[in-house]
């Protein structure tokens, strides 16, 4: 059985944000089965958890949405990145990259490169 | 901005709320009917697929509400609620709702009250330059006793002349201002003006009084010690209040001359608004001259009353003896007593002149009746008599052996007397060195009755 872990707090907004900056405009079910495909079904995603979050990034104004027709024909809310959501998305990768790679460097560092 | 955008957005949600909550449905709606439709592709029946697509999609109950804490202000949202369910409950029970009402008000309105009562006597500083800075020599914090020197009432009161001493031989104070403890009341009339006399009160001041509490003019200027010398020019300063209350805020009475009990003082000021003089008074002064102008306004009015009075020599026929003229003036002194009133031979007309003031309106029925304080004894009554002119001068103690166990105040009374009846009475009060001659020596309660005659 394959090891999974949560998804880590405010880890989730960014994730849609680069879903839908990847593949533009998707409607919520879409955005959460891109996520668990690319994080291999490592995540254990209550897809539910998904829809106030998507309404907190369009409250922000990072995401916009509107109604549309889905693969099946039905009526679907789309979401789509604004050019704030994309300007938060730049500085947010940013501000991961940064953090990751710090943390890397403190995992790397052994005790005899410190003598 | 993200943040304000947002709040800003959940503040104006109630507008939506209906909308949002079938939004909400609809995706959740959506969301499982895709993944049930990818579970049937991957071979389930249709039953197990829709089953596992809510197990995938976590709680529906749980979302919706993490949703709508998301969507609107929830703390705001309850705080409405609860606000409405109480306004309703006290609808429901008036009476409750009346006393709570009432009570509340005459809590809130008496608290104001008192701390508006608070704020302006004790928290308000005097409208002066530095108030701090500034002290009344006595002995007592109140101010001032008007009935003459008593022991204690010590440094209350002190002379003109101990004043100026004071003040050019005390080091440590920058200023040394003096007034006295009684501001007179003046006639007040424009000089060349039309408006009829009105009563306004007065004050004297030392010409460093201004400089002391460090009060400029409004506009014009303030007394100087060049105004307060003998003989300098008489000027006034006006209180602001009566400067807009009675002339109108009129630029032209910088300058002019106004009447004060007939005399002409030139008006050289106005006081600043707010500056209602020395003392909290609920008459404040709205006139301050300089205390050398004293003598100039106010004894002056007391020879005019005098020269008024026939005081020649009475024919030789109609001469009272001196026992008459003693017994009227005894009599005179006995009123102040209680019950002795009706015993006093009042003549007609009569005038009394006291502390500048005069009964007197040279009609046949002016009458010296017109009330004295009741109660006080007067008493080591000396008198010195001149028949020829009906004179009788009483040299006395006022007040001695009171309930309040004063010693009393030296007194000097006039009399001018005619076929037995009083026709003219002057009072003078002494204010004698504090061991001096004159003062009371009897005791509590002592009869009133003259103990020598001279």
């Amino acid at each position: 059985m394959k090891e999974t872990t949560d998804v880590r707090q405010g880890t989730l907004a960014l994730m849609v944000l680069k879903t839908l900056d990847v593949l533009g405009p998707l409607h919520g079910y879409g955005i959460a089965r891109r996520i668990e495909q690319i994080s291999g079904d490592v995540l254990t995603l209550n897809q539910g958890t998904l829809y106030p979050v998507l309404l907190k990034l369009e409250q922000e104004g990072s995401i916009a949405s509107e109604w549309g027709a889905s693969e099946n024909n039905r009526k679907a809310r789309f979401y789509r990145l604004t050019s704030g959501g994309r300007k938060q998305l730049q500085s947010e990768a940013r501000n991961w990259e940064q953090t990751a790679a710090i943390i890397g460097r403190f995992f790397a560092v052994k005790a005899k490169d410190l003598k | 901005m993200r943040s304000l955008r947002r709040f800003l957005k959940r503040l104006m949600s109630w507008s939506t709320t209906q909308r949002d909550e079938d939004r909400l449905r609809q995706e959740i709606e959506e969301h499982l009917a895709l993944q049930t439709a990818e579970n049937v592709r991957s071979g389930l029946a249709p039953a197990e697929a829709r089953r596992q697509a809510i197990l995938k999609f976590g709680a529906i109950q749980a979302v919706r509400e993490s949703y709508r804490d998301q969507r609107g202000l929830p703390r705001l949202e309850t705080l409405l609620l609860d606000t409405r369910h109480a306004l309703r409950s006290l609808r429901k029970a008036p009476a409750f709702t009346i006393t709570i009402i009432l009570t509340l008000a005459l809590g809130i309105g008496a608290t104001t009250s008192i701390f508006t009562l608070v704020h302006a006597v004790l928290l308000k500083s005097l409208p002066v330059a530095k108030p701090d800075e500034l002290y009344r020599l006595g002995k007592d914090s109140n101010c001032c006793y008007h009935g003459g020197y008593s022991f204690d009432q010590e440094f209350s009161l002190v002379s003109y002349d101990l004043y100026k001493y004071l003040r050019d031989n005390t080091g440590g104070f920058s200023e040394l201002a003096a007034f006295p403890a009684f501001g007179p009341i003046f006639g007040v009339r424009r000089a060349r003006g039309s408006e009829a006399i009105q009563i306004d009160r007065g004050e004297f001041v030392s010409g460093n009084y201004f400089a002391m509490f460090g009060i400029g003019a409004y506009t014009g200027r303030m007394l100087t010690p060049l105004d307060d010398r003998e003989g300098a020019p008489p000027v006034a300063v006006m209180s602001y209040r009566l400067w807009e209350q009675s002339y109108g805020s009129d630029p032209l009475v910088l300058g002019s001359v106004f009447q004060l009990n007939e005399k002409p003082f030139t008006v050289v000021g106005i006081a600043p608004p707010g500056f209602f003089g020395d003392t909290l008074r609920s008459a404040p002064p709205d006139f301050f001259l300089p205390l050398n102008t004293e003598p100039y306004i106010q004894t002056d009015s007391d020879l005019k009353y005098s020269s008024s009075e026939n005081w020649d020599v009475i024919p030789a026929a109609k001469r009272d003896n001196r026992e008459t003229l003693v017994h009227a003036a005894n009599a005179y002194l006995d009123a102040f007593l209680e019950g002795k009133k009706d015993m006093v031979p009042w003549g007609y007309p009569c005038n009394r002149t006291e502390g500048g003031m005069h009964t007197g309106k040279g009609v046949a029925e002016d009458s010296c009746d017109v009330g004295v304080p009741s109660g006080v004894n007067i008493a080591n009554r000396h008198f010195v008599v001149d028949e020829t002119i009906g004179a009788v001068v009483a040299f006395c103690t006022f007040g001695a052996g009171n309930a309040t166990g004063g010693s009393g105040a030296p007194d000097t009374h006039l009399f001018r007397v005619e076929n037995g009846k009083l026709r003219f009475v002057h009072t003078l009060t002494h204010l004698l060195q504090a061991n001096g001659p004159g003062r009371g020596t009897q005791g509590k309660n002592a009869p009133a009755a003259p103990n020598n005659q001279k």
